[in-house]
């Protein structure tokens, strides 16, 4: 068997074996599954209620994108942390692998989990629509709704890889959750506070969480959906929504994604375990 | 095959490793040749884990080197710890998982086909506990299971770290039993332990180590035997129905070096600078001092251990040196 097969196969078994992957995953799918066939079930009702395909990917991947990111950053640092807290990574590596290996198992968990958590909603969204009344346009997916799956794609990379960061950081799950939420406040609190600056007043929208808002707004990949808020809020006299240009905040994204592997890779080959 | 890859097996020069402020193990040079079981005993804290950290490669060396199997590059390490099995400290094992999956793990780590698997279960009595949780095992069973995992690949080289612990004196019988059958198979064992009497038991090999540095190395006979203080060369157990006339008389005697109680029923080991114990005998009954007992006392590793990780033998006040 390869390396890679190697890994593949033990890293399936250490996942499927644990709890929190089922309950994780299931919570999800529940989530998900519930609102699909509530889609399903108001357009029975309700012939106004539209859901079909392309009409709908704005709102089947909405919720996704909200949740799933959330989702997949608890999972990681569920299935990667206690590896450290367990003496199983040092193990691993006494038996004959090394920490660069155990480390790319790891990268191949969380784009396991990434491509389950992208795929799932789409599959039971998929299901949904083939069972509902309503008619599919002959184009199934629009550049528009593309750039929202990308989007999603992206939201998933940021916060998994950011939570393997944190996993292989801390070394704990419980104080890498801790850490990662807190996280969310302290990018709150530096958004409040470099407001007050004028020349600094756009830089947190480039911070990783603003970044994954940006990506995970359906307004940001619609251009008609920012066309009716900004109506609205002309009407309202607030001040016009705006985005950063898709190219940066996707170049972005990337960077952030990379940058956090890096961090997760060299601190694996440098510290002792 | 090189000289080297015949008959050494672990070997460091100087292996050095400081956290921060602390230096945990200072200069530490050794040689472990192939069917050697080699005692590494030190009390807890001494740095014993951390020298083997940085032979399994989870721990990096701050200065110094080592080789396995003659192997001293990262890459030839990393072939020449296939020849390993090793555990460190407490078993660390997937507490979710079956003992069986996860000696599969391990298996499949090492390159090592399922077929071993049972084999390995069997010959640590766990084989019909194999399919149950790691987290339900006492932690006696954990041991074995760590022995197991560290057998799946038939390895040339075993490192035990503090393999008793935890276990009942049933378990540690048969752990040292298995280390017995292991040896006999020609296989090199690095044993860690502070436990005195199971190195000396199990061991043709010691090194002491304390606060990091290793303060006596060789044969255990050597260590035992090689370990005598203030210049005497022999030791004697002497006992008399008056204890305070024969500590005043031992204490008197031109010959004495060392004066210690000895453990348990009564009576003192007195270190002497020569070895005519007939002459010691005059000495008392002409004192008034009738000795019930007098014989030649042998040294155990715990007296050299002792002496040499807390000074040496206890000194005596008003002993002539």
């Amino acid at each position: 068997m390869t390396a890679v097969g190697t890994l593949f196969r033990n890293e399936l078994l250490k996942t499927r074996k644990r709890l929190a992957f089922w309950v994780t995953l299931g919570l999800f799918t529940l989530i998900k599954g519930g609102e699909t066939i509530d889609s399903v079930r108001r357009e029975m009702e309700d012939a106004d209620q539209v859901f079909s395909i392309p009409a709908s990917w704005s709102d089947i991947l909405a919720t996704p994108t909200n949740m799933g990111p959330f989702f997949l950053a608890l999972l990681t640092i569920l299935l990667v942390a206690p590896e450290f807290q367990w003496r199983t990574a040092r193990q691993n590596v006494i038996d004959g692998m090394s920490k660069e290996r155990f480390y790319a198992g790891k990268v191949m968990v969380l784009a396991g989990l990434a491509a389950l958590f992208f795929v799932l909603p789409l599959a039971l969204a998929g299901a949904g629509v083939l069972v509902s009344p309503g008619d599919n346009g002959p184009d199934l997916l629009r550049s528009t709704d593309l750039s929202y799956m990308l989007g999603y794609l992206l939201c998933l990379l940021i916060f998994g890889s950011g939570a393997l960061m944190l996993a292989v950081l801390v070394r704990s799950s419980g104080p890498a959750l801790g850490v990662f939420f807190a996280y969310f406040l302290v990018e709150q609190f530096l958004g409040f506070f470099l407001s007050r600056f004028d020349s600094m007043r756009g830089v947190v929208r480039h911070f990783p969480r603003a970044l994954e808002q940006t990506l995970a707004d359906a307004r940001f990949h619609y251009p008609e959906l920012l066309a009716a808020t900004n109506a609205r809020r002309a009407q309202n006299g607030q001040p016009l929504l705006e985005f950063l240009d898709y190219g940066v905040v996707v170049a972005l994204a990337l960077v952030f994604v990379a940058a956090f592997l890096a961090i997760a890779f060299a601190s694996m080959r440098k510290r002792d375990l | 095959m090189t000289e080297g890859e015949k008959t050494v097996v672990v070997e460091t020069d100087e292996l050095t490793k400081r956290f921060k402020d602390v230096l945990a193990v200072d200069q530490v040079t050794l040689s472990v040749e192939r069917g050697q079981v080699f005692g590494f005993l030190g009390p807890n804290g001494s740095g014993k884990t951390t020298t083997i950290g940085m032979l399994v490669g989870i721990v990096t060396p701050t200065a110094g080197s080592f080789s396995l199997f003659g192997a001293t590059s990262p890459r030839q390490l990393l072939a020449a710890r296939t020849r390993v099995g090793a555990t460190l400290e407490t078993p660390n094992f997937y507490p979710y998982l079956g003992g069986r999956d996860n000696l599969l793990i391990a298996a499949r780590v090492k390159g090592v086909g399922d077929e071993r698997i049972d084999e390995c279960l069997d010959l640590v009595g766990l084989g019909d506990r194999g399919k149950h949780k790691f987290k339900t095992y006492s932690l006696g069973m954990k041991q074995r299971l760590a022995l197991a995992a560290t057998m799946l690949n038939d390895p040339e080289l075993i490192i035990l770290d503090e393999p008793s612990n935890g276990l009942d004196p049933q378990g540690m019988r048969e752990v040292r039993e298995i280390i017995g059958v292991l040896a006999d198979r020609g296989k090199t064992i690095f044993l860690s332990s502070h436990l005195l009497w199971e190195v000396e038991r199990t061991c043709t090999h010691v090194a002491i180590v304390r606060k990091g540095r290793i303060v006596k190395v060789g044969s255990v006979a050597e260590v035992v035997g090689g370990h005598h203080a203030h210049g005497e060369i022999v030791a004697a157990l002497v006992r008399a129905d008056d204890d305070e006339r024969l500590q005043t008389a031992l204490e008197a005697y031109p010959e004495t070096a060392s004066l210690q109680p000895a453990e348990d029923g009564g009576g003192f080991v007195v270190g002497l600078r020569s070895d005519d114990l007939a002459g010691l005998n005059r000495w008392l009954a002409d004192r008034g001092v009738y000795v019930s007992h007098l014989a030649p006392h042998r040294r155990s590793l715990e007296d050299a251990f002792i002496g040499l990780t807390e000074g040496e033998f206890a000194p005596m006040t008003g002993i002539a040196s």
